[in-house]
């Protein structure tokens, strides 16, 4: 009935009738669209190498680089005394032309490059711009600052002598460090430490001047030596840096300047990427690998990484404490194969090692096979023949896995030998805080490690119970030590090996995955050498757009 | 009017209290450990003396009712404090980004004006008709379709040429360029437009039968003056307050669809803040937009006045 009526009022009412002119006002406004994409897109310099970052840096700060995006800008605009060899990953020196050890390990001379400057940027007025000793000296000083709003890298220099006294707060100066003239720098050490020119690749020299100067623009603002300088940085969009003209390294960089987008989705990447308005993908949509490989055949270029992907047992509580049989049992229960090469498409490499990255020394030991049945006698030899008695074990994993489509396989796989498993997820920041709890005794985790040295996995993840398995072994503790103060590397890739084959030994995971480090790079890209520690460390001076 | 307005204003004050608690409640409650989202990757080779001065330093051994009444002193101080990861203090934070998250939230009101009203004439013009039908079917798809699910239909079908026509730039801020708006703008305004249309066309069919229409069209007063002058500004005040509540909404809407898009806006912050755990800036834009929230309801009923003389405010 109110139809009727409403029917009858607007039949009554006045009309608007199709405007004659609608047509032609579509076509206007089709054009205008048109039009206005052209005018108001913004033009790209022919010479710019178009980057993407999954997240946005949360400052610049080198004293205080806590992840991958900050690192990714920093290594482009602050140099270390040595750093990696972009092709044989070994290391090379950068602002030490070379450096000198002594026989007892302890003193390392570094000889300092002559007419490195610090960037020219405004707001900055230096004395003398040429990096000397003293300003090493001052950079090693903030590093070690034990004010967690100054530095929270301590542990770079803690092998240095006097270093933990300074952090304290114990001594006004490293007792360790000293300049021998202005272009020599002496650093002496507690103890000999075979590790210490690896984690000096992560201290940059900074200038004084610009930390004092800048005040609280210095974490926004970074002033550094390196290729290039910084020009902006939009938050959430992109950071720009433009080429150093006064570079020391002569006809370096190749690029007039990097902009760093930010893309947190792999897909629009992907669809960014497909655009031209990137010159590298280096995330790959989940379940695109296969498709994107063969789509890009002559784009795609892979190496391997350094990144493992581990099921850890909590060590200290619940089941699988004092129980090797059972941690065996899960440890057989996997097919790898089907998990990385068919479900994963290849994305990573199985583990069929150890918990080493296969690029590593001493990497080259028998890890866990596949071996459904024998898992089932390790699970009754551990008291739970055919699963009976066995309590379900919650699988912990973290949101950021939780797009990986393996997760049910591995319970499907545990479950077939007779292990009962419940999945859960949660937010990363909340996984990582829970993960070390007594009650989460199974879980998904992953560790990347810096650089080719056996001792990024064993110190950080078998040494006194640091890792959230809280697995410690007085024994394999005791030589992790010693390992660490061996200069010499067969010998102490031997000892690594022995201490590999006591942890594999000892169960305290599973080692799932070694990572690639996988990237589309455009045909026009030159010289763009991905890194075992993550297509972060590309060095970009070496990089051209040859079109 | 000025004791209404002031009498709003000190209403206010303990509606926003309590939302001050609520929201300081609910990101104590949170769970999650703030140092090891501020330490990000080198949490897990810190020592643990570092790990203990940072949180130290960041107040977090305190109890809650310190770092309550702390947060409360700096509000009443007018000072949103200092965020945990970011090196800036939340006012810098937002004053950065409120301004993109603004302009967004205008593209998407403009879209929304311009798609929602002509079509709810329209609609009401030609009711029970096929033209009424359709828009009315896209209206309620508008409605119903979520924020991230347009946004994923449009990148696909409007930037790729693989999917559909590379219309516009995929994602991004493309330093301020026009062209980089339009797709977030439409995606966040679909919502907005197509609410707009319904109460549009409800409002302009209950204006339709009032004598004063009749009286317009028996004047012999042309169409479009009777539909758009004596018609439709009467049917604004459903229109004019749906505006004003679905601010929030594009508000909220800004969150999503500024992700989805990589748009540098305020929604983003918050977002990364959450899973930063980064208390300071969670709290002080979730403050700031609750401020705005109120203001705007203030505004939109002050401006029923404007549309509407008979309205009085005592």
């Amino acid at each position: 009935m109110a139809g009727s009526v409403n029917r009858r009022h607007a039949q009554g009412a006045p009309h608007l009738h199709a405007c004659p002119r609608g047509r032609s006002a579509a076509l206007l406004v089709a054009c205008s669209l048109l039009l206005f994409a052209l005018t108001f897109a913004p033009a790209r310099a022919a010479g710019d190498f178009r980057y993407p970052i999954a997240a946005d840096p949360e400052h610049l700060n080198p004293f205080r680089s806590t992840t991958v995006a900050t690192r990714t800008v920093l290594i482009q605009v602050y140099e270390p005394l040595v750093t990696f060899d972009p092709q044989t990953g070994g290391l090379k020196p950068e602002l030490a032309e070379r450096w000198e050890v002594s026989e007892d390990g302890l003193t390392y001379t570094f000889h300092l490059r002559k007419g490195v400057r610090f960037h020219q940027v405004p707001g900055v007025v230096y004395d003398d711009p040429e990096v000397t000793a003293e300003d090493w000296i001052w950079s090693f000083e903030m590093f070690l600052s034990g004010d967690t709003a100054i530095s929270e890298h301590p542990e770079y220099l803690e092998a240095v002598k006097g270093a933990r006294a300074f952090t304290a707060g114990e001594a006004d100066r490293v007792e360790g460090v000293r300049a021998l003239d202005p272009y020599t720098l002496e650093v002496t050490l507690e103890e000999p430490n075979h590790r210490f020119l690896f984690d000096l690749i992560n201290v940059y020299v900074v200038p004084r001047e610009a930390y004092e100067q800048l005040g609280s623009r210095f974490s926004q603002v970074p002033v550094g030596t390196g290729p290039f300088l910084f020009h902006e940085w939009l938050r959430d969009d992109h950071i720009t840096l433009v080429k150093n003209p006064d570079y020391w390294e002569p006809g370096l960089p190749k690029l007039d300047s990097i902009t760093y987008v930010n893309v947190p989705d792999a897909t629009t990447q992907l669809f960014q990427y497909r655009q031209d308005a990137l010159h590298v993908l280096l995330d790959f949509p989940t379940g695109q690998v296969a498709a994107l490989r063969q789509e890009f055949a002559d784009e795609y270029v892979e190496i391997p990484g350094l990144n493992l992907r581990y099921l850890g047992f909590k060590w200290t509580s619940g089941p699988f404490k004092d129980n090797r049989a059972l941690r065996l049992a899960v440890a057989h229960a996997l097919d790898q194969e089907t998990i990385w090469n068919v479900l994963m498409e290849g994305a990573r490499f199985p583990a069929h090692q150890g918990v080493l990255p296969p690029a590593m020394p001493a990497a080259d030991v028998e890890g866990y096979r596949y071996d459904p049945e024998l898992a089932r006698q390790y699970l009754a030899e551990a008291g739970y023949p055919n699963g009976q008695g066995l309590e379900p074990i919650t699988y912990y994993y973290f949101a950021s896995a939780a797009a990986e489509p393996y997760h049910a396989a591995i319970q499907a796989m545990l479950a077939e030998v007779g292990i009962p498993i419940v999945l859960r997820s949660e937010d990363n920041t909340t996984y990582w805080t829970r993960v070390g709890d007594d009650d989460v005794h199974l879980f998904l985790s992953g560790w990347s490690a810096d650089f080719l040295d056996p001792s990024e996995v064993f110190n950080y993840l078998f040494y006194q119970g640091r890792d959230d398995t809280n697995y410690s072994n007085p024994e394999v503790d005791a030589l992790i030590a010693r390992a660490t103060a061996i200069t010499d590397d067969a010998e102490r890739n031997a000892l690594y090996r022995q201490i590999h084959q006591m942890i594999l030994e000892d169960v305290p995971m599973v080692p799932l995955s070694y990572s690639k480090v996988m990237a589309l790079v455009k045909p026009y890209v030159k010289d763009f050498f991905l890194s075992p520690a993550g297509a972060y460390r590309v060095p970009m001076k070496y990089v051209a757009l040859e079109r | 009017m000025t004791r209404y307005v002031i009498r709003r204003l000190l209403l206010a004050i303990p509606t926003l209290l309590g939302v001050f608690t609520i929201i300081f409640i609910l990101a104590y409650l949170m769970p999650g450990d703030p140092v090891r989202a501020v330490m990000g990757e080198s949490y897990r080779r810190a020592d643990p003396a570092t790990i203990e001065r940072v949180r130290e330093r960041l107040g977090l051994n305190d109890p809650w009712f310190v770092q309550y009444g702390r947060f409360l002193g700096r509000l009443v101080r007018g000072d949103l404090g200092t965020s945990y990861v970011l090196d800036q203090p939340v006012a810098e934070v937002i004053s950065y980004r409120f301004p993109r998250t603004l302009q967004l939230m205008a593209g998407a009101m403009v879209a929304a004006l311009l798609i929602g009203l002509p079509a709810g004439i329209l609609a009401a013009e030609r009711q029970y008709t096929w033209v009424d039908h359709t828009l009315m079917f896209f209206a309620l798809v508008g409605v119903a379709m979520p924020v991230f699910w347009q946004g994923i239909l449009a990148k696909m079908f409007l930037t790729q040429d693989t999917y559909g026509i590379a219309l516009f730039p995929v994602a991004g801020y493309g330093d301020g360029a026009l062209i980089y708006m339009v797709l977030p703008s439409l995606v966040l305004g679909t919502h907005l437009s197509a609410t707009i249309a319904r109460i549009t066309r409800s409002s302009m069919l209950e204006v339709k039968p009032q004598p004063y229409m009749v009286t317009a069209v028996a004047k012999g007063l042309h169409r479009w003056r009777v539909v758009l002058v004596h018609q439709l500004k009467n049917a604004l005040i459903p229109v004019v307050t749906v505006v004003g509540l679905d601010v929030g909404y594009l508000l909220g809407g800004s969150v999503v669809t500024e992700t989805i898009f990589n748009w540098p806006g305020l929604g983003r912050a918050v977002v990364t803040a959450i899973n930063r755990r980064d208390t300071p800036v969670i709290l002080g834009t979730l403050v700031f937009g609750a401020l705005i929230f109120v203001t705007v309801n203030l505004v939109v009923d002050l401006v029923y006045a404007l549309i509407n003389p008979r309205i009085r405010y005592e």
